[in-house]
């Protein structure tokens, strides 16, 4: 199944969460939807499940809206905020609950249950789950139909190193079965080994959205600019479309080579104080795209 | 079907439901009891030498007034438990997961109206066993008249259960409507027991009857049950609605909540 996200914008009184978004997400492969908090992540794979209806634009699942799917536990499995549990029900109360909407027994539920880890809490009440508990609860929800989308919001929150490791190779041997598998977290770094394509947004907007090896081939080139009149090097920087993060005195540039900025800052006739490249890490990207994103608006 | 299934799991793997219940058992024990013992403490004591003529009624009408004294105030237990199964979904936020199964939302309410049938029912149930129990216990055991042969009382005792089954369904409506659970349940109980016993006292310092009053959901509920205290309080009883009459005004006001609830809570974004 393909998700497909529409020209989506959802408002809340003045406040744009989410600002004429579109993307995809292609089944077989995980794709990390990554942005700073508040960035409208949440929003948007709420508006993709019909919880919140959105200002404008919608969320497809090969075409069809989430409302418009039968049994649509069974075709999208989707974990939200790891709070959703009545902390009186037991772990397996709580599948049992969700098993009639995909058809599932009570061996089903055990099955996920200790798929996740979560045998021996089986007869707990939420209440006492730990965050990462309850993330993998919730994670076992989503595996109960068996689904050919997952949307996870998060899924790494609470987990330990071994946890996350864990998870990373499920969601691949969920893509690898033609899943099509959407992750997001405010951390690149977090996700960077289990994704294939990434998405970034900021303050509601798409920034960037390719491959996780585009991105990559973007790194490494960076110069750091110390300028004599910071303003004036910023306006520089937005009409010339350049991306940078403020550091220090200075600026980090993304994009065009030392080369060029030297000579578009000679012919502009603004002052230099230094100027040096240097390999950037792929978080530094990352940071850099929200940042601009974030400061234009 | 799936999602009827999903509510009653839902039900039976939290307490409230029987917490509630037992709540239902105890203070009915606890109120029928006291005051068939009262009553024969009174008689052994005659009229303790006042010399007032105190307004009792004698016979099967006495035992029908003490198996009412917790009928005509329990009624809030069915309705708190139908509003729990609706305010502890957005409380705890498993409205999520609920809407995730069932992204029709009118259908989730439909099915929180049905499951709340069975349990609605069983409080009035073990209200009537209680009832029978302690109240009808302490009544043979002081040697006073139980009525439990007598039609009327049971005829009393079906129509208890069938106005408990109903405000389930008020409560489920009220839950919808007003989305916090406190806010339901301070609401509840602030008219019911409150305000609503404040309104139906005015006809004794008027001396007027108004005709609203009847409409009122305690007044309906005696209406259903067709013994109230307050009748037997009131000089003068005022009207009260015909059974099928006061079955159709509850359910009203449950339809009239639920609809209320459809178009506010179940309509709005869940975030
Ligand atoms: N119910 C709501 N009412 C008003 N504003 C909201 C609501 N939900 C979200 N917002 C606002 O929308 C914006 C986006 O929030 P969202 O939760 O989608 O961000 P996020 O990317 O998931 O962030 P995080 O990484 O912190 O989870 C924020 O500015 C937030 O304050
Ligand atoms: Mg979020």
């Amino acid at each position: 199944m393909r998700v497909e996200i529409n020209h989506l914008t959802k408002r809340f009184g003045s406040v744009k969460a989410v600002d004429d978004l579109s993307f995809t997400v292609e089944p077989g492969k995980v794709t990390g939807f990554l942005g700073p908090n508040g960035a409208g992540k949440t929003t948007t794979l709420r508006a993709a499940l019909d919880l919140i209806k959105p200002t404008a634009g919608n969320v497809t699942f090969d075409g069809k809206r989430y409302r418009e799917i039968g049994k649509p536990m069974k075709q999208i499995g989707a974990a939200l905020e790891a709070s959703s549990f009545h902390p009186g029900r037991k772990a397996i109360d709580h599948l049992r609950m969700l098993a009639p909407a995909v058809g599932a027994k009570q061996a089903q539920c055990l099955k996920v249950l200790e798929f996740v880890g979560l045998a021996d809490a089986a007869k707990k009440p939420v209440g006492q789950f730990s965050l990462g508990m309850r993330g993998r609860l919730g994670l076992a929800a989503t595996l109960l139909g068996e689904p050919k989308v997952l949307l996870l919001d998060e899924p790494n929150n609470g987990l330990d190193p071994e946890g996350i490791a864990w998870m990373r190779s499920l969601l691949r041997e969920m893509a690898s079965k033609g899943c099509a598998v959407l992750i997001s977290s405010h951390m690149l770094s977090e996700v960077q080994l289990a994704v294939d394509d990434v998405v970034i947004i900021a303050k509601g907007k798409l920034v960037h959205a390719s491959p996780l090896s585009e991105l990559a081939d973007m790194a490494g080139e960076q110069t750091f600019v110390v300028p004599a009149y910071g303003e004036g090097f910023e306006t520089l920087c937005r009409t010339r479309g350049w991306n940078f993060h403020r550091r220090g005195y200075g600026f980090e540039v993304v994009g065009p080579s030392a080369q060029e900025i030297g000579h578009v800052c000679y012919v502009e006739y603004l002052e230099l104080h230094q100027l040096s490249s240097q390999s950037q890490t792929l978080e530094s990207v990352f940071f850099a795209m929200t940042e601009n994103q974030e400061a234009a608006s | 079907m799936s999602t009827l299934i999903s509510e009653f799991r839902k039900i039976i793997s939290t307490k409230f439901w029987w917490v509630l219940t037992l709540i239902v058992a105890g203070y009915v024990a606890m109120t029928d009891s006291i005051l068939a013992f009262a009553a024969s403490m009174a008689e052994t004591m005659g009229d303790m030498g006042t010399g007032q003529e105190v307004m009792m009624p004698q016979g099967e009408e006495f035992a029908l007034f003490v198996y009412s004294s917790g009928a005509s105030l329990c009624y809030v237990f069915p309705a708190i438990l139908g509003a729990l199964i609706v305010n502890s979904e957005f409380r705890y936020q498993t409205i999520t997961p609920t809407f995730l199964a069932q992204p029709r939302r009118g259908r989730v309410l439909i099915a929180k109206l049905i499951v709340a049938l069975p349990f609605a029912a069983l409080t009035g149930v073990v209200l009537v066993a209680t009832s029978i129990a302690a109240g009808g216990g302490v009544l043979a055991l002081t040697d006073q008249i139980t009525g439990l042969e007598e039609p009327k009382v049971w005829e009393f005792f079906l129509r208890v259960v069938a106005a408990m089954t109903i405000w389930g369904l008020v409560g489920v409506g009220l839950g919808a409507l007003i989305k916090n659970q406190i806010a339901a349940i301070v609401g509840l109980l602030g008219f019911t027991q409150f305000l609503e016993p404040i309104l139906r006292l005015i006809p004794l310092f008027t001396g007027e009857d108004y005709q609203f009053l009847q409409y009122l959901p305690g007044a309906v509920n005696d209406a259903i049950s067709g013994v109230s205290m307050y009748s037997v309080m009131m000089p003068s009883p005022s009207e009260t609605l015909s059974l099928p009459i006061a079955l159709a005004v509850l359910a009203g006001y449950a339809l009239a909540f639920t609809i209320g609830g459809y178009f506010t809570t179940f309509r709005r974004d869940i975030s």
